[in-house]
């Protein structure tokens, strides 16, 4: 399991773990053995030249990718606290794992996709042709070298992301690359991302007018979630009693409590946008309320309870946040998920329970 | 075989040819013609003679003029060039894969040709000219994935191919000279059957395109490309309600009560249709007007189509008799298990991902439970391509049991060397589970966190497997030497990205000759290792492929220079001369 990026500079947005996971890798290196690499001699060199910012690895085919990429911190923070035994077996996995992939880097530092322009052998290079489009991911490759100071997706023109790290992977077949769905620019020539597009879909998520998940506008928007790489993650919250749903972003939150005083701040005035001063913010510092227990949908659609499982896993399986009543005037801790399933009926419960 | 009575019946072995011909046109499959062209020279003779279907599947395994004179009374001939990684653009521009000698040969020796199939070669215009000049009977032209030619070549096709039945253009990169290559069928021309255009940029002249499919009644395939608007597609319909197959045009447009009414009426018409494809921007407003051909569909390609929600979900729920489903993964694991309670007769399930390279950032719901549900509910399930961003060895282990006739199995982690999300183990017991179960598993594509574990499960299990695709996957040596010291049926191999060195491939050296072909790239191969390897196997063709900017002839490196790409083929024909500078034959 690679946990750095080959891939220098890392693609924008995930300079974030860049940090993280160079913690982890030097963990990987102490405890790595040359014994299955091969080549231990060039072991060093390779990598100083894939660690160095800018250095000259192009999309020369054996980069690894960011393991991180997708997932964020919260995938190292797990993989950190798993244990020693955990990461010696990655480690080893990673030593073997360098030997095998530092040698495309060698070979491949001095020539970046700059250098591999080859016009087609009529002369005429189409802007659909295979060379063209490798001179296309070239040019992207080079503006994206540019540092980017935050992970934040901004308006910037320069926040274009490259394509995934290691070339040729995921494997979809390259006419497959110009799709772009319904928040992209419809465009397929145009470039891979539209700066505005995720900031424009943040702004419509939070101010939520009728994203109720069953009356799904007509047009094919995609839910819409910011980039995963960025420090936004918004989930809808829905309310015992209301149709209206609203939006908090999990990331803005550290731990469960700062959430649950967010979430409390929602019961008393649900329909009070997150950054309007509400009139009652001096009653912050009360208890959570008796009334309401928070709970959480995962991916799997089961409905929990907030609080069980360590913050980082939460952010990861959390799909959905539901504010409901207190099915009993007692304290919210405690209570069995016997009792919460009686008063919460819920409609895809029965259907995995009663699924194929 | 007797004597008793009348004339001796004349032993077996000197019966005439035209007997054995007829018995050899039972043969199924060409690797049992093969097989009886070996027992001896008189079978060979028939078997050679009368074979009418040749598969080239590497078009360098032999020289072309061999081909031909091997097999005089071809028919139908497919060849196909450039191994399989080049779709992901890992092979440079010129490596090579030329139709041009393919062409020639069969003008010389092949005139009564009909069909011609090329698959990821270069295929010119002056190859189109000499097909379109060379057989006058010629009916069917398919080329899949190929580059280097024009609309001008595709013009000198449809000009000259009197008799054409079939012209399949799919997924080729074609330069858009804006020939009329569609305005050249002559208007007596009235047989066409199949027409495949969907890659094709440019705009075509709509009126001649209407009055080609007026006249051409037996006309069954029809694919349009994205040029074509919504209209313009319905009012084709209703000029060929025959059709069987339909790539429609670009399938969107505002909605408007009118125009919807207008495609929901010329889809009624069809009532002979049974597979659809194409929809590119799909809008799920125009997706009720294919409600009424949803009970005949077999066949449903969606991979283009970036629509999802509930009206996609509704459109492909109708669909009970699907065979072959191909989507993205906007349909989310809701989607599939609505599909895998419809759908109980799929056969073929693909999911692309809408979002391979993380532009969007969007989040889609995909997970390992769609798979789960289609497997354990589609009994008939036995081919499955499924991109998404996690998995569970559970899951691999439950769908193994599920579903022991899966022939295909490809799943691509979007993440490499992604660990069982939830225990965070590598999926080797899961894919292990996977080889064990299915029996008959004849292709199998991995990714995720794998051990050299797995490759032993592989190597010991998975008799039947002919191709195998490796990324980011194992530890060492071992692996690789378990796969090719097992794996009785395999043919093709590609790796990538693999810590795999030369000791497997010089301890199991006499197997690449029993395998098609083998691609290593970003490996720990060495320049010497590769030499030695050729050394050994003088029928093995050994290309070394760099980047196109190296050029460093392979003689001055060092033996343990490493090598960046890897081509490995057995061959009849010797080295290729074909080669660009980037490439070297060691």
């Amino acid at each position: 399991m690679n946990l750095i990026s080959f891939e220098t500079p890392p693609p924008l947005g995930r300079q974030e773990s860049t940090a993280a996971t160079a913690a982890t890798f030097k963990l990987a290196k102490e405890a790595s053995t040359s014994g299955t690499c091969f080549h231990g001699s060039h072991l060093d060199l390779s990598l100083g030249i894939s660690l160095s910012p800018g250095g000259g690895c192009g999309c020369g085919g054996a980069s690894m990718a960011s393991y991180n990429g997708r997932r964020g911190v919260g995938d190292v923070g797990r993989v950190q606290s798993s244990g020693m035994m955990a990461s010696t077996a990655i480690a080893n996995t990673l030593s073997a794992g360098h030997g095998g992939n530092l040698h495309g880097i060698v070979s491949s530092t001095s020539s970046s996709w700059t250098a591999a322009f080859m016009p087609s052998p009529t002369g005429f290079m189409h802007p659909w042709s295979l060379a063209a489009r490798q001179q296309k991911a070239a040019a992207e490759q080079d503006r994206s070298l540019m540092p980017a100071a935050t992970t934040y997706v901004t308006s910037d023109a320069s926040v274009i992301s490259l394509p995934s790290a290691a070339v040729g992977w995921p494997p979809v077949h390259t006419n497959r690359r110009h799709i772009v769905t319904a928040t992209n620019t419809p465009k397929p020539d145009a470039d891979m991302m539209q700066p505005d597009g995720p900031k424009d879909a943040k702004m419509a998520a939070t101010t939520a007018d009728d994203e109720d998940v069953k009356g799904a506008p007509r047009s094919s928007m995609v839910t819409v979630e910011p980039p995963r790489q960025s420090a936004n993650m918004f989930a809808k919250v829905h309310m015992d009693g209301c149709l209206i749903a609203r939006k908090i972003n999990l990331r803005a939150h550290r731990s469960y409590d700062s959430l649950s005083r967010a979430l409390t701040k929602m019961t008393r005035n649900f329909f009070c946008p997150a950054d309007y001063p509400c009139s009652d913010s001096g009653k912050q510092e009360c208890a959570n309320s008796d009334d309401f227990i928070f709970l959480y949908e995962d991916f799997e659609g089961d409905r929990m309870l907030l609080g069980d499982v360590p913050w980082e896993l939460f952010l990861a399986s959390a799909k959905k946040l539901y504010i409901a009543r207190h099915p009993t005037s007692g304290d919210t801790k405690g209570h069995d998920k016997a009792t919460k399933l009686d008063n919460l009926y819920d409609g895809y419960y029965v259907h995995i329970v009663l699924g194929p | 075989m007797g004597r008793a009575g009348g004339p001796a019946a004349p032993p077996w072995h000197s019966l005439p040819d035209e007997v054995w011909e007829h018995a050899f046109s039972f043969l199924p499959a060409d690797a049992d013609r093969g097989a009886a062209a070996c027992a001896c020279h008189g079978w060979l003779r028939a078997e050679r003679r009368s074979r009418r279907r040749l598969v080239v599947p590497n078009c360098y395994a032999t020289d072309p003029r061999d081909a031909v004179d091997r097999f005089p009374s071809v028919r139908a001939a497919e060849v196909k060039g450039k191994p399989h990684f080049a779709d992901f653009g890992l092979l440079p521009p010129s490596w090579g894969a030329y139709a041009a000698p393919w062409v020639a040969a069969a003008a010389d020796g092949w005139p009564l040709l009909e069909e011609l199939s090329f698959k990821r070669m270069f295929v010119t215009d002056e190859c189109l000219e000499m097909i379109a000049s060379s057989f006058r009977n010629f009916q069917v032209l398919r080329l899949n994935s190929c580059e280097g030619f024009t609309t001008a070549g595709l013009a000198a096709i449809t000009e000259g191919c009197r008799n054409l039945k079939e012209l399949d253009l799919q997924e080729n990169y074609i330069d858009d000279c804006s020939s009329h290559w569609l305005s050249n069928f002559p208007e007596c021309y009235t047989s066409l059957e199949a027409l495949n255009f969907s890659c094709l940029h440019g705009e075509v002249n709509f009126t001649v395109l209407e009055r080609l499919v007026s006249r051409c009644r037996n006309l069954k395939t029809l694919k349009l490309n994205n040029a074509i608007p919504l209209d313009n597609v319905a009012s084709l319909l209703r000029k060929a309600p025959q059709i069987i197959e339909l790539g429609t045009g670009k399938f969107s447009a505002d909605y408007h009560p009118d125009l919807f009414a207008k495609v929901e009426a010329a889809f009624a018409g069809c009532t002979s249709l049974r597979r659809l494809s194409g929809t590119w921007d799909a809008v799920p407003d125009y997706l009720p007007a294919f409600y009424c051909v949803c009970e005949g569909l077999t066949s449903l390609n969606l991979s283009y189509a970036t629509v999802q929600g509930p009206e996609l979900i509704k459109f492909i729920s109708r669909c009970k008799n699907l065979l072959q489903l191909w989507v993205m993964d906007l349909i989310e694991d809701h989607g599939l298990s609505v599909v895998a309670s419809s759908c109980s007769k799929l056969q073929e399930l693909r999911v692309f991902p809408s979002d391979p390279f993380g532009h969007n950032g969007g989040q889609v719901f995909l997970t390992e439970r769609g798979l789960v549900d289609v497997s354990a509910s589609c009994p008939k399930l036995e081919s499955v391509l499924y991109f998404c961003s996690r998995m569970t060895n559970e899951a691999l282990v439950m769908i193994a049991k599920n579903r022991p006739n899966f022939t295909c199995f490809r799943l691509a982690l979007l993440e490499p060397r992604s660990p069982d999300y939830i225990t965070r183990q590598p999926l080797d017991a899961g894919f292990s589970a996977i080889v064990e179960s299915c029996k008959g598993l004849r292709r199998l594509s991995m990714s995720g966190l794998l051990t050299d574990l797995v490759f032993k499960s592989i190597g010991a299990h998975a008799d039947r497997l002919e191709m195998l695709s490796l990324a980011f996957a194992g530890d060492s040596d071992l692996g690789l030497n378990d796969i090719l010291s097992g794996c009785k049926s395999l043919k093709k191999l590609e790796i990538r990205d693999c810590p795999f060195g030369d000791k497997a491939l010089l301890a199991n050296a006499a197997k690449l000759e029993t395998m098609r072909s083998l691609w290593m790239n970003s490996c720990s191969l060495t320049v010497g290792g590769c030499r030695l390897l050729a050394l050994k196997m003088p029928h093995l063709t050994v290309e070394i492929i760099n980047d196109p900017g190296e050029t460093c002839p392979v003689e001055s490196l060092p033996f343990d220079s490493p090598v960046e790409k890897l081509y490995v083929y057995r061959t009849l024909a010797g080295p290729r001369s074909d080669t660009p500078d980037c490439v070297q034959i060691v």
